[in-house]
């Protein structure tokens, strides 16, 4: 059995910037796991740019911003092992783990960082009517399809969902020749960032159908065509508006879900809202000694934000390593009010914190001219402003320790306050 | 150039999205005034927009003996839109067979832009 000091599970840029900021912090035998042949995650199928704007003030591709911290974790000299597929964790942070290396193997862990990212919803998660032939695919899978292994995936394309990913694969393969016929989401508003939308969408004119969804799939070996129709207030396709677009692949773009089977074998506690782990104000989780940041911990829109976490659960990860967290008390636990679907971190420690914090959430639905509230047993802590909030974009709101100093009670309490209240 | 009486773009320059519409307007320094947008930028980003569009080209050329089937490239700045279908067929029709870093060049000056297409990550 081999022993670390630090376990990563997973080499995308939550688990990369975990251990860099780790290392930073003096932890020295540090190992990342990550079942790819290669470090960067997700970030290697992503060659569109717009990343690293806040960690670089550069745009870069996925492949370069992922490299910029494979880089600096091999210049370190952090261990990794790549082809390394982990198993089972225990509360006693005991990894099992598989590899072409070392076969099955035990390595313990001091402190563990769970950075396992998430997965794409598929067709079975959404129920989609009609037949089972081929040329259905989820967009990500699409991507690594075309951007890595090198196959183009179809000629007349159907997406579904129109969060970022859909909407970059739809620019994707207009480039490399196919046409899309159109993107359907079933939502009122799309997901995605305006950006993608005018420069995936507008500059091709491919029609995003908003409200709409698929009802039904026709095709024996191979997609043959979808039909599309619009969807009423509950979301139920409304007879009479199906339209039939002759297609050969279908994308789905439906959503993505933090990937936490080990985290649940080790006994942390999840947020159904999330469906990820429950963490402090230091990316700990339940369980003493795991730590968790990036997408399994909640679905990112920025990478830049995933690195930031990573940093946060790296450091605080190396001062648990060296005996230096201080106790929790008092724990404040936030609570998601009234348009808030979720916020992370769950509880603050207000005596841990090293310096500002930034709490992530998101709406549940469009806000103009709103407000966020955070209070705490009625008294107002904090409102901020926002002319625009919407649950395709997670916000950040800072919060200062000063912040804290008015929370009467063990909660605080996050609320969007509409435009219509206002007065 | 084609200098469009009226356009309606939708400004990418924060998440507002503002709806603006620009309209030739010869008086106006840069021969357009817009309206709808909240700020400055927008102005300067409808205007860019509609004389000079330029795009970022991102995809990925072929290999032969290397570790991965495609090398994703991309061009180290923004290029006017109307050459990136010409710049994306003159990248199809190559193939890199020698070990690449990061930020090297592939092609230097593409299509006479001045701005040259770079691999996006190194590859053996």
């Amino acid at each position: 059995m081999s022993e670390y000091d630090l376990v990563v599970v997973g080499g995308g840029p939550a688990g990369l910037a975990a251990a860099i900021a780790a290392h930073h912090q003096g932890v020295r035998r540090i190992v990342v796991l990550e079942r790819e042949k290669e470090l960067g995650g997700i970030l290697q199928q992503c060659i569109h740019n717009g990343f690293g704007l806040f960690v670089f003030r550069e745009e870069l591709t996925g492949p370069e911003y992922a490299e910029r911290f494979i880089r600096e974790l091999q210049s370190v000299g952090i261990t990794y092992r790549l082809e390394t597929m982990v198993l089972n964790i225990t509360s006693q942070r005991l990894i099992e783990a598989v590899s072409p290396g070392h076969g099955y193997e035990l390595i313990s862990a001091r402190a563990i960082i769970l950075a396992m990212g998430c997965r794409e919803r598929s067709r079975g998660a959404l129920s989609l009517p009609g037949t089972r032939p081929a040329g259905i695919f989820t967009a990500g899978t699409a991507q690594r399809l075309i951007n890595i292994e090198g196959y183009m995936v179809g000629r007349r394309i159907i997406i579904l969902g129109s969060g970022d990913i859909g909407l970059i694969m739809a620019r994707r393969l207009t480039l490399e020749g196919a046409r899309v016929l159109a993107v359907a989401e079933i939502l009122s508003y799309s997901s995605g960032l305006t950006r993608n939308i005018v420069q995936c969408l507008h500059d091709y004119d491919i029609p995003l159908l908003l409200s709409h969804t698929i009802s039904a799939i026709r095709g024996r070996q191979r997609v043959e065509a979808v039909v599309i129709s619009q969807v009423d207030a509950m979301r139920r396709p409304l007879p009479g508006t199906e339209i039939e677009y002759p297609c050969d692949t279908v994308l789905l773009s439906v959503g993505l879900i933090p990937e936490n089977e080990l985290s649940q074998k080790a006994g942390v506690a999840l947020d159904p809202r999330t469906s990820g782990p429950q963490v402090n104000e230091s990316m700990q989780t339940t369980v003493t000694g795991i730590f968790a940041c990036g997408n399994v911990v909640h679905v990112h829109d920025l990478v830049d934000y995933v690195t930031e976490e990573g940093q946060r659960a790296g450091r605080a990860a190396a001062r648990y390593l060296a005996d230096r967290m201080v106790s929790g008390d008092p724990v404040i636990r936030t609570i998601p009010g009234p348009g808030v679907r979720y916020i992370v971190p769950h509880c603050i420690s207000p005596q841990r914190l090293d310096g500002a914090l930034h709490l992530m959430l998101r709406v549940d639905n469009l806000y103009r001219n709103a407000r966020l509230r955070i209070a705490s047993a009625g008294h107002i802590l904090k409102e901020i402003r926002r002319e625009l909030l919407t649950p395709g974009e997670m916000e950040r709101l800072r919060l200062t320790p000063d912040d804290l100093v008015g929370a009467v009670s063990e909660q605080l309490t996050i609320s969007v306050i509409p435009y219509e209240s206002n007065r | 150039m084609n200098l469009t009486a009226e356009r309606s773009l939708i400004c990418i320059i924060c998440p507002k999205g503002c709806r603006i519409t620009a309209v030739r307007d010869a008086t106006h320094p840069l021969g357009y005034r817009t309206i709808g947008n909240i700020c400055q930028r927008g102005e300067e980003y409808a205007i860019d927009e509609i004389i000079h569009p330029v795009r970022m080209l991102t995809t990925t050329i072929a290999t032969r003996n290397l570790r991965l089937p495609r090398l994703p490239v991309r061009t180290r700045e923004p290029i006017p839109k109307h050459l990136l279908s010409d710049g994306l067929a003159l990248l199809a029709g190559l193939e890199i067979d020698h070990p690449v870093q990061m930020g090297e060049i592939i092609i230097p000056d593409l299509l006479g832009s001045g701005v040259d297409v770079i691999a996006s990550r190194s590859l053996d």
